[in-house]
């Protein structure tokens, strides 16, 4: 029988899928990336329903549960995320500013003489 | 071709005009830069006929202002004044400046710090006048005011990177770090609208901006 945090954890893998495939199909994901979060969030469903597939690691890292590997984990994926992320922003950033710079040149009204 | 002003503006629609007619009467040229405005702040310097900039988004005031450096330096000009678009300063006194620049790379604008300058602006400006001259060695003590003017040729050496309005002191900083001559001189100023300009938290933000400026070196 499942429990409450599995159900959890179960209602947010399917809601990711849904949310991926609707990106996908509305073309702002490429099949690459597709199947790249679908593939995680498949790992994830699958971690949930079945955990005891992780005993071998979790024994081989000496954590207590499953969960405390998975906690450990989602840490280390989000601050990657968060550092692409960022050096991501940062560049568009910097793209955006020189863009709007170039364009004010170029569209520059000029005083009449 | 002599001298440019360069004004930055933002939703300025209201003040700008009487400021364009003041600064016309002392400089050669004049720039204002319209930082994305949403009212009609571009119609009006058009209106003015001084040459006219549009950021089609609003970038800060930093990028504004070195978008109207860059362009009047493309032009030809060899001295830079710069002046707020908000009307809070007096371009009667752009000569001071003007006469000062035969001597010195840049000159530095600086407001009487009385009962008329807010109280945040008071105390945020001392902590800064402080921090500059302990980091950098510079000693001006209005490290905020944007009534400034510079030779062209000082330009690539005072270039800031700030967006927003951490460029007036990390002009300042390039002034210590590439040992330019510097003038301050006093000047009037006119406190329009207490919600625009620098508020508490671009003080901090700017304080934290010069620590990284002296850790890079």
């Amino acid at each position: 029988m499942l429990l409450g945090i599995q159900i959890v954890a179960v209602c947010f893998a399917l809601t990711m899928l849904y949310l991926t495939n609707l990106y996908y199909k509305r073309k702002e994901l490429t099949r690459k990336e597709l199947v790249f979060w679908q593939a995680l969030w498949i790992a994830l469903l699958g971690i949930t329903i079945f955990p005891s597939i992780l005993d071998p690691i979790v024994e081989q890292l000496h954590f207590n549960r499953a969960l405390d590997l998975l906690v450990v984990l989602a840490f280390i994926f989000l601050t990657v995320l968060s550092f692409v992320t960022y050096a991501k922003v940062k560049r568009t950033d910097e793209r955006m500013r020189l863009l709007v710079q170039r364009l004010a040149k170029e569209r520059a009204k000029e005083r009449p003489r | 071709m002599g001298v440019w002003a360069v004004i930055a503006a933002y939703n300025e629609e209201k003040n700008l005009a009487p400021v364009l007619e003041g600064v016309k009467n002392y400089v050669d040229e004049v720039v204002v830069v319209d930082d994305g405005s949403a009212d009609g702040t571009s119609n009006v310097a058009i209106a003015s006929r001084v040459n006219v900039l549009r950021h089609p988004i609003n970038l800060g005031k930093g990028a504004a202002v070195r978008t109207g450096v860059e362009f009047a330096i493309e032009k030809g000009a060899d001295k830079i004044v710069l002046i707020d678009a908000d009307g809070q300063h007096e371009p009667d006194e752009i000569p001071k400046f003007l006469s000062r620049l035969d001597r010195v790379d840049i000159v530095f604008g600086t407001r009487k710090f009385d009962e008329n300058m807010p109280v945040v602006l008071r105390f945020g400006n001392r902590l800064l006048h402080i921090f500059t001259r302990l980091l950098f060695g510079v000693s001006v003590r209005d490290t905020q005011s944007g009534f400034r003017a510079f030779r062209a040729q000082a330009y690539p050496l005072i270039r800031w990177s700030a967006d927003g309005y951490a460029m007036e002191t990390e002009m300042l900083v390039n002034v210590g770090k590439h040992k330019l001559s510097y003038e301050e001189v006093p000047i009037k100023t006119i406190y329009h609208d207490r919600y625009k300009g620098t508020t508490m938290l671009d003080g901090v933000k700017i304080a934290f901006r010069m620590l990284s400026l002296k850790l890079r070196g």
